[in-house]
This record gives C-alpha cells, structure tokens and sequence, in this order.
C-alpha cells in the first residue's frame, strides 16, 4: 500500500514537480476523509494540484468558479418544470461530483459558502425541503487567495473548522522552476497524470488508517499540544475538540503512509502545522496571519517524551 | 500600538489620584517652586489624559530635569544634602515619570515608587492619622494596579474600589502576623533625620519670662504610666536640669561639660544617693524636645533606653530627642544625695553673679539669718516672707530690670515660679548655704482610660534645691509657700481663668475641658494615642521578646526561630511541590526516563535534545553530528520508539531488556568518549531541553 500511495505522490510530482510534501500533506487529507483548503498567490499550481489528485484517484471531478453572484442554486442544483411531464425535474448542480475544487471560496457571499459547508459537513444537500445524497467520497478542495483580499467574504473560524487541512504551496525551489520552464507548453499538465489508484484503494487505505496504534505517551503528547494553545498566552484561543481529533486522523493516515502500524510524535509533527495553523490565532495578532510562526513555536515549545 | 500594552484610561486617573493621596502630608515640607513643579507636572499629565496637550518632546524633557536638579539643591542648600532633599528628588522623578509613561511597563514604575513613598512618609510621622492615611493609600494603590490590569469591560471605579479594599483587608492579618513576629534587627546605618529647628520644652536657660511663657502652650511634653499607685500630685516633681550659674539676671548650667556629662557609674558609690523607701517603676513616653535632656523624678535609676545621668542627677539622651522617646525609670519615694559636698560642687552652688546690684535682697538675707537659729531655721524664714509678704502667683508678671531679684523681692511681689525659685536660691547663696535651681515639670492630669498621667507644657516648673549638712540635698519649692494650691492641685487649678493661660494653644480642647463630655473625648482620644505609642510606635525587640514570652513561655527566641524556619519550609515546600508535579508526573515510565538520560549524556557532547524535537529526527542529528554513534543510537531510538510508541505489550519484555542493554552500552560509550574530551557531566540532573 506504501509502494501505491508513492507512485501516486510520484506522479503528482510529475505536474507539480518539487512539492512532493505538499501532495503527500494533500494524499493525507484526502485519505483521512478531509476537505482540504489551498492557500496561495493565483498561478501557483492549486488547480494543478487538485486536477491531479482526481485524476490520480479517477474521481470524476467537477470545478466551481466562485463569483460573488454565485448562488447556493447554481452550486446545488434546482427543478425545473417538464412541460411535458407535467412534474418538476430536480436538475443536479455541479456539487453532485466525487471531487470539487471550489476555486476562489472566498469570493461569493456567506449564503453561498454555507451551502457548500453544509455538503462538507452533511455529505448530503436540502434542496427545495428535499435531502439529497452526495456522491461517496465526496472531497472539497477549496482555494483560496490571501493576499488581495478587497470584495472577499473571509471565511469564519466556523468554517475554516470544517476544512482538515490547510496548506500552501510556494514558490518552486530553482531546480523545480528551471525544469519547469523548459518544459512549459509542452502539456496540459493535470491531463497527464494517469491514474493510480481507485476507489476502493481509498476505502481500504482508509480502513487502514483506522488501525493505526496510537500510544499512551503519543496521546499525551498531543494532548499537551492542545492544552498548550489553551493556556498560553501566545494564542488568542485555543484549539477545539474538533481540532484535536483533526490532528489525531491526520496523524494516523501520516503514520500509514510512512509505513508504520504506529504513529510516533514526528507523525504529529509533520501534520500538524496543516492541521491547526487555519484554527489559530495569535494572541496579538487580529488578522489571523501568524499561523505558520504559530505552529512552529507550538512543537518547539512543547516537550516530546 | 499594540492594545496589550496600553494603558487603561481608568487606571491613570487611579494612579494620579493615589499619586496625589501620597504626595500630600509631605507637600508643607516641599519648597513652593518644587511643588509648583510637581503639581504642574501632575496638571499636565491631566491635559495629556484629556488630549489637550501632547508627551512632552525629549528636548522639553531635558530641560525640565536638568533645571529641576539644580533647582532642588538650591532650595535645601541651607538643610545640607539629607533627607529632605533625597525625598525631594524622588518625589520630582515619580512625577517626571508621568510625563512619559505611556506604557503599563512605565506605569508599573509609577505604582511601585508610590507604595515606596507611602513607606517614606513613616519616617516623618507615626502617629495613628498618619497610619490610617497610609492605609488609605496603600488601598487606592491597589486600586490603580486592579485598573490597570483589568481589561475594559469590567474596569469600573466600583468593582476596582472592591477588589483593591479586599486585597488590602486580606493583607491585615498577614501584616499583623509580621509585624509582630518578624524579628526586629538594629538598623545597619541610621538615617540623618531632618531636625526642626524650633526647639520645644524646658530650655536650659532661665531668665524670668520663660517658664510663664510655656504656661501659655497646651501642649503635650510626656505621659507617665506608674507600676503600682500613682505618687499624690505634690510629689509629682518631674526634674529636668539643674541651673546653678546666676549672671544676676538668668540662670544657666555652669561647672564644666565633664561633670554635667560624666556617667554617674564613674563616680565613688557615695555619689550615687542613697535610697529608702519603696521603689517607684514607671514608663515615660516622651514628645520630640529637639533637646538632650530627658525627665524622671528625683534619683531616677535607667531600666531600659538608651539614657544616662549625670554628676546632678539629670537625665540625658545621647541624641536630640527628635521622635517620641520611651524609656523606663525606677526611684525610690525617699533618697538622699550628696551627703559630702565636693568643694567643685559646693563653690558652684554658692556662685553669685559677679556685678550683683542686688543690695537690698543681699541685706535681707543678712537679716533674716541672724535673726535664725540654724540654716533650716532660716529656710523657714525665707519661706515665711514669702508667704507673709503680699507676693502674688501670675502668669503675667512685670518685666523686671537690671537688679531682678531686688525688684521683684520688694517692687512687683508678681512672678511665676521662676521668679519665687531663683530669688529662693539668691537668698540662700546670699548667706553660705549652697542652692541651686532645678527645672523641669511638676503634676500632671490622670487620664482614667488608659491608667496614666499626661504632663503638659504648662506643667513647667522651676524649684530650688538647697544642701545641708548630714542631709544631702533637701528640694525646697517657694511657689508653694505663696500659692499652695499650685503644688497640692495643679496650675490648672490656679490658672483656669488667668488670660495667658494656654493661650497659644488656639482652639485646642483642653480650653473645653468644663465641657463634661468634651473633656472625656480628650482623655480618651489622649489614652488611644497613648496606647498606640506605647504599644504600635516602640513595638521593639524587648517588646516583641516580652510578647512572646508571654505567649508561647520562657523559650521565646528559639521558639520563634523553630516557627519563622518551618513555617517559611512549609510554604516554600508546597510551592515546590506543585511546581515540580507537572514535570515528573509524565517521567514515571522507566524506559521513557532512561531514554530522557541518555539525552542528558548526549548534551554534555554539545547535543541536547531540543525541545520539541521528536526522537527519529534526534536520531538523525545525532547520527549525521557523530557518525560513530550512528548505529548504535538508530537501535536505541528504533527500540525506544517501538517500547513508547508502538503497540502495547507485544514482547515487550524481551525490547526492554535489549532496549536496556543497548541503551546501558550507549551511555558509556557517550561518557567516556565526553571524559575524553575533558567534558565533566555537569548536566546530569538538569531537565531536559
């Protein structure tokens, strides 16, 4: 299962060449059932990144631009009247996929955002009083930009809460961007990812991660982890229960993908940047721009055993 | 600015109030322009609070420091650089800071020097008012730390007032605790108290006019508190010093400074008196005289307090009484002194003024004594012209001229008892018979509520002291030959409605003292402050020995000490007990220590575990820094990760004991390679980083 899921980051890395941590950070989310959020400039490669994991996974896919005269009908779907029928029709909208890259979330109105979090939380959409059914899996990926951020809705703690992950990609290293720029042009990069693994790997994968032991000493770790965004003065609050059993789902699928039946405190380490920076804020800090700083000094303040 | 760091608007208006409350008794004792100053600054502050003015710039701030200095050394050049001044100085830098405190980090300053200000004003006053103001003003301090470290929803005046007057309640009882049982320690230098100029009391000088002028002052000199009864009112004889030197007009201290000063313990125990009777104890508390001489009835023996006597029996302090002084005294109800006259002593005693234009007063004494038998006979004479004759008792005598005691003998016949004392001891010099005058107090108003007597300053008095021989020195007291009721009553008595009397004392109670029920306010008001003088101000070490004597029995000091150490042990061992909880709690597990010890070894070669760092990732330092650890470490962190992190009790006994195995091999490795380099294992007990 290791070998599937490093073929699978091998050729992500193909399209997106020199993230190979930010596609395993983003195979983790969605292998732990998580939505995943992508934070960064424009042209940094997020839909790139989300073409590929569909495609990796041969997920039928389905990407919703968000304006700010998007309205919940157009991203769920509505009845239309059949003339000939005599019935109303429910049409579906674009949400009824196995994938959704919802690009630019923060763009349309809360009205908007909240029907989207409702089938992120649900798996199921209320369409004219009646529930419907999301595919299985169903998997966001919202993206967003934090920079020019005029004529955005920001998204609430409430709802940054839903997503598992949140991460950056970045600048590519020169390597990456040399070899970038000589084979510019030459693809339709997201279309060349072939896929490598199926539904029923994620099933199983996910089952697997389940299994995956979690020590008393590693549980106190991360339970000293939460208590320290609690208590300290650097964090304006600390982090919820949701947020703690994030890190722990998180941290099992980390363990899986390295190969291990137990998870171990590097485990934690490596996901939990992901995983908390979008639930924190500084304590001096009311924008809520110092998460990366912030999770960092959270592991390099608290002991591990 | 960070929102953090600002100053709550609350709390500058607190902290300028309770500036103000402490700044305030010891405003009198700042210069006018200093505290133009200080009262320009705080106004300023207050324009700053409003946003009519703007923080002083650096250059603005430059100026007024360095006027400010020169300004306060000019204003205290006369005093010298002392106290006054020190204060002074501190007073303008708390004030200064006003200015620029924009922080809570400045404010924090700000408070902290009030509460030492509030500590500074004990050395001036510490009287009961002056308690209660500090009190108050440790309070409204409190106040200004509460507002200042509230955040705005809840700093409200009410709430802050609450909170501040709890925590200052709650700290009573501890204060009380530590007042009592701290132990008292001599100081190890003493402060240059500021001395007041205007001296108080009984002065040791006396030209005709001073004492009547004291009797014009109700104010307090000492109080008296008797072990046992009280003597009787006319036994009531409070001596200050002798006077034996007559220039014809005043009476001064003659002899030489060595004989005034001389420890009475120097001289042959003939010298000392001799006592009969039954001894008198009794505890003076004494106001600030500014003087050296101190009070005690006749032949007085020092019990406690730094007080000496003299070759006449005077009481002195080594220093001017410049705070309230208590000391305690013992005499005796019958004594003799001087049974043998030195020479030294007996031509001081019969001096007469070199010029003496008192002729007739001379005449009369040569009369008188031939007329008598004996010198006591004669005595009896002098006291009987008095009496006979029409003098009269006032405190408002004539001046008198160049021969005083000729005018005043058979002109005016009105004088205070300076007058009736040194004409006395004119007369007695006048014929051989060695006399002196004595100064001091005399009577004294019992006050019921407390059990002692309050003696004012127009209790002053001067008498005569007259030596014969085989008796010593015999106290003779011509003002009760001519008023009685002065002696057996009090010059309350005589004076009640004499103008003059008590007449610098303004409005004080004591004019009320007809009143029933203000008199009785008096005396107890009088008894509180007694009491706390007595109890509060000289709370000493034999004080505090004495209290807890009574308390916990004979073995006090070591008792106390056994209570101070374990109590102190107690507190500090609950504290570390739970500081050190939290850390060892999670280090039960054998292997997870042993591992921790392994970190410590690793540290002493320049690799500490970093905080934070999980154990693969130490690994790999550890193994890239000193690839000849490399092997054993990855077993020993694949083992330790595999005991920790891996499932539960899975062969787990046979890990540990590899883990153990490894982990004992690796250690000596680490340390004897560290010994190697000279590294000593310094670290062995510290935590962890």
């Amino acid at each position: 299962m290791e070998q599937r899921i490093q073929a699978a980051v091998s050729e992500i890395g193909t399209v997106l060449l020199g993230k190979e941590r930010q596609v395993r950070l983003a195979l983790c989310c969605l292998i732990s059932g998580g939505h995943l959020l992508i934070e960064d400039l424009p042209g940094m490669g997020k839909t790139t990144l989300a073409h590929a994991l569909a495609r990796v996974f041969g997920l039928d896919f389905n990407r919703i631009q968000f304006t700010s005269d998007l309205l919940p009908a157009d991203i769920l779907g509505v009845s239309i009247f059949d003339q000939q029928s005599g019935r109303f029709n429910f049409h579906q909208g674009p949400i009824f996929r196995q994938m959704i890259l919802a690009d630019e979330i923060n763009r349309t109105t809360p009205k908007t955002q909240s029907a989207l979090l409702e089938a992120m939380e649900e798996g199921q959409v209320s369409v004219e009083g009646e529930t419907r059914r999301l595919p299985s899996p169903f998997f966001v990926i919202a993206t967003q930009n934090p920079v020019s951020l005029a004529g955005t809705f920001p998204l609430p703690e409430s709802q940054l809460d839903r997503f598992l992950m949140r991460i950056g990609i970045g600048y590519p290293d020169p390597h990456a961007e040399r070899q970038l720029l000589e084979t510019a042009g030459e693809r339709d990069r997201g279309e060349l990812v072939r896929q490598q693994l199926n539904v029923n790997d994620l099933i199983e994968m996910r089952k697997a991660a389940a299994t995956v032991g979690l020590s008393p000493q590693l549980l106190d770790y991360i339970q000293r982890l939460l208590a320290r965004t609690r208590d300290s003065d650097d964090f304006h609050f600390g982090l919820s229960p949701r947020g703690g059993v994030a890190v722990v789902r998180a941290t099992r699928t980390w363990a899986l993908m390295e190969g291990r039946q137990h998870a171990i405190p590097e485990d934690v380490q490596a996901v939990l940047p992901a995983v908390v920076e979008h639930r924190l804020r500084s304590g001096s800090d009311g924008e809520g721009r110092s998460g990366p700083a912030l999770a960092q000094r959270l592991l390099s303040e608290v002991d591990v055993f | 600015m960070d929102v953090n760091y600002q100053i709550p608007r609350l709390a500058l208006l607190w902290v300028l109030a309770a500036l103000l409350l402490v700044i305030l008794p010891g405003m009198l004792r700042l210069p006018p322009l200093i505290l133009l100053l200080v009262l320009g600054c705080m106004g300023w502050r207050l324009l700053i609070f409003s946003g009519r003015a703007n923080y002083p710039g650096k250059l603005v701030k430059a100026l007024i420091v360095f006027t400010a200095l020169p300004l306060t050394v000019l204003q205290f050049r006369s005093q010298g650089v002392g106290l006054d001044a020190a204060v002074c100085l501190l007073i303008l830098g708390v004030v200064f800071k006003l200015l620029e405190m924009q922080y809570k980090r400045d404010i924090v300053i700000v408070i902290v020097l009030a509460y030492v200000l509030t500590m500074i004003g004990f050395i001036y006053s510490q009287t009961i008012p002056s308690g209660v103001h500090a009190l108050l003003a440790v309070a409204v301090i409190t106040g200004a730390l509460v507002s200042l470290n509230r955040d705005n929803a809840r700093n409200n005046f009410r709430d802050n007032s609450r909170l501040a007057a709890q925590l200052v309640l709650q700290s009573v009882p501890l204060t009380l605790a530590l007042f009592i049982l701290v132990p008292r320690i001599a100081p190890l230098w003493t402060m240059p108290l500021p001395v007041p100029s205007n001296k108080t009391g009984v002065t040791d000088e006396m030209t005709p006019g001073d004492i009547s002028s004291l009797g014009r002052s109700a104010e307090l000199a000492f109080r008296v508190s008797f072990d046992g009864e009280a003597p009787s009112h006319d036994r009531l004889y409070w001596r200050g010093l002798v006077l034996d030197f007559f220039d014809g007009r005043t009476w001064r201290r003659g002899g030489s400074a060595l004989l005034d000063y001389g420890m009475i313990r120097r001289y042959p125990s003939e010298y000392r008196g001799v006592r009969q009777g039954e001894p008198v104890d009794y505890d003076v508390i004494m106001e600030p005289t500014q003087q050296t001489w101190v009070y005690g009835m006749q032949l007085a023996e020092v019990t406690t307090g730094e007080i000496v006597q003299d070759r006449n029996y005077s009481l002195h302090s080594a220093t001017p009484i410049t705070q309230r002084l208590r000391y305690q005294l013992r005499s005796w109800s019958a004594f003799q002194t001087d049974l043998e006259l030195p020479r030294a002593l007996r031509s001081r005693a019969l001096q007469m003024p070199d010029e003496d234009s008192n002729t007739r007063s001379a005449l009369l004494a040569r009369e008188l004594r031939a007329a008598s038998t004996d010198d006591r006979d004669y005595v009896a004479r002098v006291l009987r012209h008095y009496r006979e004759q029409p003098f009269f008792y006032t405190l408002n005598p004539p001046l008198l001229g160049e021969a005083s005691i000729d005018e005043f003998l058979f002109q005016t016949r009105e004088g205070f008892c300076e007058h009736y004392a040194g004409s006395f001891v004119y007369l007695m010099r006048a014929v051989g018979i060695p006399a002196r005058v004595v100064v001091g107090y005399h009577g004294g108003e019992y006050n019921p509520f407390e059990d002692y007597t309050m003696v004012y300053q127009y209790n002053a008095h001067a008498w005569a002291e007259v030596w014969f021989e085989g008796e010593g020195w015999v106290r003779f007291d011509p003002t009760g030959a001519v008023a009685p009721e002065r002696i057996s009553q009090g010059v309350e008595a005589v004076f009640a409605n004499q103008p003059g009397f008590m007449e610098d004392s303004g409005f004080s109670m004591m004019r009320f003292r007809d009143t029933q029920w203000l008199n009785t306010l008096r005396l107890r008001l009088d008894a509180i402050d007694y009491a706390w003088n007595r109890w509060v101000v000289s709370y000493d070490q034999d004080l505090q020995l004495e209290f807890l004597e009574d308390v916990f029995g004979e073995k006090a000091r070591s008792s106390l000490l056994w209570a101070l150490g374990l109590s102190t042990a107690l507190i500090f061992s609950i504290a570390a007990f739970f500081l050190l909880r939290g850390g060892q709690r999670q280090l039960r597990d054998p292997v997870t220590r042993s591992y921790l010890a392994l970190a410590v070894d690793l540290a002493v070669m320049g690799l500490p575990r970093r905080r934070g760092e999980g154990p693969l990732d130490y690994c790999a330092r550890v193994s890239a820094e000193r690839p000849e650890l490399a092997a054993a470490m990855q077993t020993v962190t694949r083992l330790y990760v595999q005991l920790c992190y891996g499932e539960q009790g899975v062969g787990s006994e046979e890990l540990r004991q590899e883990f153990r195995v490894t982990l004992q091999t690796l250690r000596l490795r680490v340390l004897s390679r560290a010994r190697r380099a000279g590294l000593v294992a310094v670290s062995a007990f510290s935590r962890p980083q």
